[in-house]
């Protein structure tokens, strides 16, 4: 396996790829296949971390050899070692709950959650405009095929739906792509950075990506696909979508305008992204608030929680803070809507539906996943020791030191909105009605239920344990 | 005006009209078909920039924008394909062939 | 007629600064043209497109074949196929056929090969495969397409045999998809007909849609 820290990289995209092929050619092998891709990743990847951790520099690696701007780069400095990690840890406590819950009927899944982690790590090192643009392809096609999964009316019309727009949005970002060759003569990001002024071309170009990423993030107004699409897919492709996807074209939007465009930045178009963010936070967890499902309710949870990373998007290249928070708000996000979709899946296994309803009867026997909703709630909703407090007090302190006090403000009022929607669900388990056993109640296996109360523990965890996710993050400098 | 800005401004009207398809239906074949047009906007304008500049002929033709078009014309196509297969299945469990905004609270 | 209105304005205005942005467009940029014939002899092939592709920048085209292969994955996971024409013994099929498949196979053959040179390469190739695979899928002559396992081993040759050579450099110390320099054009030219093989076989079956049936399979 793997000697050289550069190769470590690579081997998190192929490894996903390998097991994808594999588990299309043989597929009634496809849970133990990737079992074992998931544990086979480890190596590469806690090597990576231990080198960076030891020699505190950036992994950079040319690929086939060719140097850029001829051929692609790719690098990983610590905050997309912590990326990588993350979404290797989520792709465990989704691996986890699939082995029981996904059925024999749903052979396709393992190969295309493949290739979506094969896209996903491709996207976090990819350092090439345009190699970007091959894994949100990736990306966008497998979480379409897997929102479509399981064939229903109402899935597959979210995912024709999602499909139009992810394919629009990530058309329009080529574009963009196609401009930013014509006017700077690359497409490796270094190489655009050092040759990069103000130009109206290049102003076009950041502005075709910057609009074709918002769609693909499901920022407000952007995000009517999203709820839909991750209410109606299965319990670990909503996980998958929701915590991780759409984080995606998120990632390329920081380094796009921090890194890239860094030094065109003529006028404050950013600061609408900070906007949108605001917009986000409001509508999405006042229409969670309102919902009568519960996958619903936390699909729009997750439109509000994007508003978090979008809201002080202007400052995360100027202060310190501002990327290890919003990293931490998105980790702490990821794994606790992980947890949130994966208990909702329990829930809807042991009911047959997921009606918040009715759900009064069905709560209060499922004690290991009511307990991994309120620990998800706990992060969601921003309360100390969770990895969703410190994101949020390292954010607060950003916003009080730029004197933005309306995003100090939505700070805190996100918060109490989301504990209004989440102490919805709460309620359901201290209904005081006793369990009727006229109603069909089907027990979900064990390790459904503590896989998604591990993914939630893991939430708190980040923040209890914060130095080593932080300490990390600043290894190697930043975007 | 060069040849090869006349293939740009070209390429910026079917981008153009691409958009304008997608944004005007919500019959999703007629989107898809927008789509297409707005990619292939896309791969006409990467053609139009791989030309030589008027003032260095000599240079020859961009091969990299060429091969980027080669990429994108195979994602495009297995988009496409891949869409109008989900399209055919959600006719076929549906009945219908657009998607409305809203009734999707449930 | 809102949603008209509403659409003509937004594209309007996407054609303007388009058209801005592409008109100011500055003609003396730097581009990768002359890096790229510098290393070309390095490449393994003389066709600068296909030195692009496979060479200086080929891990965009592996990640293009998992697209590839995904989008089949995808189309199979929505459904079944739709039941596909029966053999015919049409006169004027069968001269086509004989008139026809050869020819295309020869020159899909040709494109392969003169990829390395010319206009030309893998993908084309594939394209033109396919055209062959279609007529004899039209007249049920190729059976051997609904045999799930034949099948699924040619739609991901090319992935396999792409993945296999992109890492074995890594096995020998070097870098992903480094290939020797000397033998550049051989595992060139190995990638690409697997490639080809898999580009055909994909296009035909995402044609066709959906995953095949059982039923198929035993007829």
């Amino acid at each position: 396996m793997p000697t050289d820290p550069a190769t470590a990289a690579l081997w998190l995209v192929l490894i996903p790829l390998v097991t994808a092929v594999i588990t299309f050619l043989l597929p009634s092998a496809g849970r133990c296949l990737v079992t074992v891709a998931l544990a086979i990743a480890l190596l590469p990847l806690m090597q990576l971390i231990q080198y960076l951790w030891v020699v505190d520099g950036s992994v950079i690696h040319a690929l086939g050899g060719w140097a850029a701007p001829l051929g692609i780069a790719v690098s990983v400095q610590g905050d997309k070692a912590f990326l990588l990690a993350l979404i290797w840890l989520v792709c465990v406590g989704v691996g986890l709950y699939s082995l029981r819950y996904m059925g024999e009927g749903y052979k396709a899944f393992w190969p295309l959650w493949m290739c979506l982690w094969a896209g996903l790590n491709g996207l976090v090192i990819a350092d090439d405009l345009f190699n970007l643009y091959v894994t949100l392809e990736l990306i966008g096609l497998a979480a379409v095929a897997l929102t479509a999964l399981t064939g229903e009316a109402a899935a597959l019309k979210a995912a024709v739906r999602y499909l139009i727009l992810g394919l629009t949005g990530s058309l329009l970002y080529l574009l963009g792509v196609a401009l930013t060759y014509a006017a700077y003569g690359a497409v490796d990001m270094p190489t655009v950075a050092k040759v990069m002024t103000a130009t109206p071309t290049g102003n076009v170009a950041i502005a075709l990506m910057t609009v074709g990423l918002c769609l693909k993030a499901a920022i407000f107004p952007a995000h009517v696909w999203l709820p839909p699409a991750h209410a109606n897919a299965k319990a670990p492709v909503s996980a998958l979508l929701s915590a991780l996807v759409v984080k995606g074209a998120f990632l390329i939007l920081v380094r796009l305008w921090c890194d890239v465009y860094r030094n065109a930045q003529t006028s404050g178009a950013q600061e609408w992204l900070g906007y949108l963010g605001a917009a986000a936070l409001l509508w999405g967890a006042s229409q969670a608030i309102i919902q009568q499902r519960l996958k619903m309710l936390i699909a729009y949870s997750t439109v509000a929680q994007l508003g978090y990373l979008f809201l002080l998007f202007p400052l995360i290249p100027t202060h310190a803070n501002a990327w290890p928070g919003v990293l931490l708000m998105l980790a702490a996000h990821a794994l606790a809507k992980t947890a949130f979709f994966l208990a909702a899946g329990n829930v809807i296994w042991a009911a047959g539906h997921d009606r918040l309803r009715d759900l009064d009867i069905v709560m209060p026997r499922l004690p290991v996943t009511a307990f991994a909703i309120a620990l998800a709630g706990v992060s969601l909703i921003g309360l100390p020791p969770s990895g969703g407090f410190l994101g949020k007090w390292l954010l607060l302190g950003v916003a009080m030191e730029s004197e933005r006090w309306w995003a100090a403000i939505l700070l805190v009022m996100g918060g109490l909105l989301a504990s209004v929607y989440i102490f919805r669900v709460l309620m359901l388990v201290f209904s005081g009605k006793a369990p009727s056993d006229a109603v069909s109640f089907q027990a979900p296996p064990p390790i459904m239920e503590w896989a998604a109360l591990g993914m939630a523990l893991a939430a708190i965890a980040l923040g209890l344990a914060s130095e080593l996710p932080l300490a990390l993050i600043e290894r190697g400098g930043r975007p | 005006m060069e040849l090869s800005k006349v293939y740009m401004l070209a390429a910026a009207a079917l981008v153009a009209i691409g958009l304008f398809a997608i944004l005007r239906t919500n019959h999703v074949v007629r989107q898809l078909l927008g789509i297409n047009l707005l990619g292939n906007g896309i791969f006409l304008l990467l053609i139009a920039i791989a030309q030589a500049p008027a003032d260095a002929p000599e240079e020859g033709l961009d091969p990299v924008p060429q091969a980027m078009v080669l990429t994108g014309i195979v994602v495009a196509v297995c988009a496409t394909g891949f869409a109008l297969t989900l399209i055919e299945r959600y006719r076929a469990v549906s009945g219908c062939l657009t998607v409305k905004e809203g009734a999707d609270a449930d | 007629m809102k949603t008209n209105i509403i659409a003509s304005i937004i594209s309007l205005a996407l054609f303007g600064t388009l058209a801005h942005a592409l008109i100011e467009l500055p003609t003396n940029t730097s581009r990768l043209t002359s890096l790229v014939t510098a290393n070309l002899d390095e490449s393994g092939v003389s066709n600068p497109v296909t030195a692009v592709l496979l060479n200086f920048r080929s891990y965009d085209t592996l990640l293009e074949m998992g697209v590839l292969l995904l989008a089949l994955i995808g189309a199979w996971a929505v459904g079944p196929r739709q039941t596909l024409p029966g053999h015919s013994d049409d006169t004027a099929m069968l001269i086509v056929l004989r008139l026809f498949v050869p020819p295309i196979i020869l020159g899909a053959a040709y494109f392969l090969w003169v990829g390395a040179k010319e206009p030309g390469g893998a993908f084309q190739a594939g394209a033109i495969l396919a055209g062959a695979l279609v007529l004899l899928l039209i007249t049920g002559r190729a059976t051997w397409f609904h045999r799930d396992g034949w099948h699924r081993f040619f739609l991901s040759i090319g992935m396999l045999v792409f993945l296999s050579l992109a890492a074995a450099p890594m096995a020998m110390g070097s870098s992903l998809l480094d290939y020797p320099r000397s033998q550049a054009k051989h595992w060139i030219l190995i990638i690409e007909t697997a490639a080809m093989l898999s580009i055909a076989f994909t296009l035909v079956a995402l044609l066709v849609g959906g995953r095949p049936h059982c039923k198929e399979i035993a007829d």
